[in-house]
């Protein structure tokens, strides 16, 4: 038989084990709302059971020796981490875009009365009333402000774009460095595990912070993680490289962009991203990082461009006619926008215009003897009116089409970017939800728990107790 | 499935949000009267919308060329209106000097009437609109006609040119709005000069001949531009009706477009508001109590 305080031992290992459990539920309750807190419960085991070593058992056999907890196990779904991650970072790509697209949309400000459009129609409706009075200075005066307030309304629309490129460059150095301290961190935590996991115990505790820092990491750039079987995690940046390996973590840099995209040549007063070191810009996109990178150099990029094409269009075609035409005081070939502003930042009305409204270009041929036209000759004016209703010489489409194709095209990405932006919530949401099935706290759980550990340890309390009192009346009956 | 408390809360945050955004946008479309506020929101919509705005200005714009076309047509049907006049009391004066009777003095006086005339008409002849000469063709700031006397001859110069002043009344369509001087009138001039000229100098025969058949010819002329001006002046104002017809048009296109029907918006609003703030409510009644309430 085993000894005489043996069931003392078993009650009293019973006590530390429920003991342990509630210090575990209480541990869970008291983070029921830290966010990426994943519950722990305990694996409560047997002890090896006591049997009476001999050649020949007999006897009643084995005899249990109580409990003890084996480990402390966290609640976690991978699988559903990994997709998390994911749609963390797509989420932020398709929400940037809305907004940037939102804001662009802005800056045209139509289909309202004081849009864009507003500003084309009226230049050329000026020309039209012009064509009917061409010697009529007053009309000269409104077609020379109308143009100043069309190229004005070009360049504005052109500062604006240019800022909110400006804008997302500046915050692409700032993500660089958060993904920089949140991969050293994520190595050094990886260090941290695999040191523990060494001793043979759960770092639970740790491996929760470091999927905080994970799920962080992904909001800000399109990253792909895979658990070593060591403990450690591997970060990489997708299409990149590895951003955390073992315990070395890989910082990234920018350098001023020295390539060419798609959209428009090296612009050095931007920043490229870099692994440290070396010089081969990186082609990220997904999260806060790639958004900023793809807003800049695609989406805002394009949209200037689209711009600039209309702002060429208008210059080329309205001084292809005025040079053509002549003047109330017979000069010709006076361009009537600055012919070497062709974008949209840089369009102006030619100074000589301004200077002297005679010099717009009205008729479309001069008397021999006096050099000036007939006063009532506005054919060169009435041209340019046309180009309402006429593409310009070479082209498809009117400049207002043109532009109408600007507006829809906008309009389409951005309704397609705000639907996309509702459905990847909605998918966050479920995912969120499946995860915090699996991890989160839940009250209910955790104080029907704790009425269990209670009743069991009052129990063993109890028992010893009872063993006590047993073995002291043992000792008082034996005694004497 | 597993329920932990987070999972409630999250799921009512969400709800609470998604149905708040759609109040929001309801609230957009009623306080701004419009369904398209931006691109966005229907972006074939709103490239229709900027077409309808276009047309809408270039036909206000050719609804002011109407009326300004308008008047410089009226004024030139009353300066060749005043022109005939002229012309046919020229013509009753022709009918009285041509009388071999008369006196050296008597032919002179109708001289003198016809002289008037000549006068009243070149005058009638030089009539502006806006400060420029509607009969001058494309030299506006020159008057058309002019009288000279040499050697006791009186003629009329004519002194604008020929060309043809268009104007595009309607997209694609030019009209010529102007009626050159040199249509009709020098005829007319001439045939009143000569009978002046034919009148001081007596020659009698001359008058109630070859004097008579150009008055009677120079007249069959100015009929015809007096109709061409007065075709002209049906046209534009027939251009006119249309223009009122498709400014209408256009600006009921735009409005069924873009505007908001204002009751839709409102029970739109109503119904998103009820939605929102029944999340609300739930939500409230979400935060159960648990299990721990009811342990003693």
């Amino acid at each position: 038989m085993p000894g005489t305080f043996f069931g003392i031992n078993t009650a009293l290992r019973g006590l530390e084990a429920q003991q342990g459990a509630m210090d575990v539920t209480s541990h869970n309750i008291a983070n029921a709302s830290t966010p990426g807190y994943s519950r722990q419960s305990v694996d409560l085991q047997t002890t090896a059971p006591w049997y009476d070593p001999s050649m020949q058992p007999a006897g009643a056999g084995q005899i249990g020796t109580g409990v003890t907890i084996s480990s402390i196990t966290r609640a976690h779904d991978d699988f559903t981490q990994q997709q998390i991650v994911y749609q963390n970072q797509a989420q932020q790509q398709q929400q940037t875009l809305s907004d940037t697209l939102t804001s662009i949309s802005q800056i045209y400000n139509d289909p309202t009365a004081q849009g864009f459009s507003t500003l084309l129609s009226n230049y050329f409706t000026a020309w039209q009333q012009l064509a009917n009075n061409p010697s009529d200075n007053p009309s000269r005066a409104v077609v020379a402000s109308q143009g100043a307030a069309l190229a004005q309304g070009f360049n504005a629309a052109a500062g604006s774009l240019t800022s909110m490129q400006q804008d997302q460059n500046n915050q692409v150095g700032a993500y660089v460095q958060q993904v920089n301290t949140l991969s050293g961190q994520i190595a050094g935590l990886n260090q941290q595990i695999v040191e523990v996991l060494g001793t043979g115990q759960q770092p639970n505790d740790l491996e929760d912070k470091r999927d905080t820092l994970l799920t962080q990491l992904s909001q800000i750039a399109n990253v792909q993680y895979t658990l070593q079987p060591n403990g450690a995690m591997n970060v990489a940046l997708v299409g990149a490289g590895a951003l955390v390996q073992g315990v070395s973590s890989y910082q990234l840099a920018t350098i001023p962009d020295s390539q060419a995209s798609s959209q428009v040549a090296a612009q050095p007063g931007y920043s490229d991203v870099v692994f440290q070191g070396q010089t081969t810009p990186l082609q990220l996109s997904g999260g806060q990082l790639g958004a900023a990178l793809t807003m800049r150099d695609q989406t805002i990029q394009g949209q200037i461009n689209s711009l600039n094409s209309l702002a060429n269009n208008v210059v080329t075609a309205v001084n292809s006619i005025q040079m053509a035409g002549y003047g109330s005081n017979g000069a010709t070939g006076v361009p009537f926008f600055v012919q070497s502003g062709t974008t949209a930042a840089t369009m102006a009305v030619n100074p000589d215009i301004q200077n002297n409204l005679a010099n717009i270009a009205t008729a479309s041929s001069v008397d021999p003897t006096t050099g000036l036209p007939a006063p009532a000759d506005g054919t060169v004016a009435q041209q340019i009116s046309q180009l309402q209703e006429n593409p310009p010489p070479g082209g498809t489409v009117t400049l207002q089409q043109q532009y109408e194709g600007i507006i829809s095209a906008l309009g389409v990405a951005g309704q397609q970017a705000q639907t996309n932006v509702q459905t990847g919530q909605l998918v966050l949401q479920n995912l969120n939800a499946q995860e915090s099935s699996v991890s989160s706290v839940s009250l209910n759980e955790e104080s029907s728990n704790l009425i269990q550990f209670q009743n069991a340890y009052q129990a063993a309390a109890h028992v010893i107790s009872i063993f006590d009192q047993t073995i002291s009346d043992m000792i008082q009956q034996l005694g004497g | 499935m597993r329920i932990s408390d987070q999972q409630i809360l999250a799921l009512a945050q969400y709800q609470m949000n998604a149905d708040y955004d759609q109040l929001a946008q309801a609230q957009t479309v009623l306080a701004t009267g419009r369904q398209i506020n931006t691109p966005a929101d229907n972006p074939v919509g709103a490239a229709a919308a900027l077409e309808l705005q276009d047309h809408q200005a270039q036909t206000n714009s050719f609804s002011t060329t109407a009326s300004d076309t308008l008047s410089w047509l009226q004024t030139t049907d009353t300066g060749l209106s005043s022109v005939n006049d002229a012309l046919i009391q020229a013509r009753t004066l022709a009918v009285q000097g041509g009388d071999a009777t008369l006196t050296p003095d008597q032919l002179q006086a109708i001289a003198a009437n016809v002289s008037q005339l000549l006068q009243t008409a070149v005058q009638a002849a030089n009539a502006t609109y806006d400060g420029r000469y509607v009969l001058s063709g494309d030299k506006t700031n020159t008057p058309p006609f002019a009288i000279t006397t040499s050697g006791g001859v009186t003629s009329v110069t004519y002194q604008g040119d020929s060309n043809a002043i268009q104007r595009e009344i309607s997209p694609g369509q030019m009209m010529q709005i102007n009626t050159p001087g040199s249509t009709a009138l020098p005829q007319v001039f001439a045939a009143i000069a000569q009978l002046q000229n034919d009148l001081q100098s007596g020659n009698t025969a001359a008058i109630s001949g070859t004097d008579l058949q150009a008055l009677d010819d120079a007249h069959d002329g100015l009929l015809v531009a007096q109709a061409g001006v007065g075709a002209n002046i049906n046209r534009i104002q027939s251009v006119q009706s249309t223009i009122q017809t498709t400014q209408l048009n256009l600006s009921s296109q735009y409005s069924q477009l873009v505007d908001a029907d204002m009751a839709t918006a409102a029970t739109n609003f109503s119904e998103r508001q009820a939605t929102y703030q029944a999340a609300l409510s739930a939500a409230a009644k979400v935060i159960q109590p648990t299990l721990l309430d009811f342990l003693k």
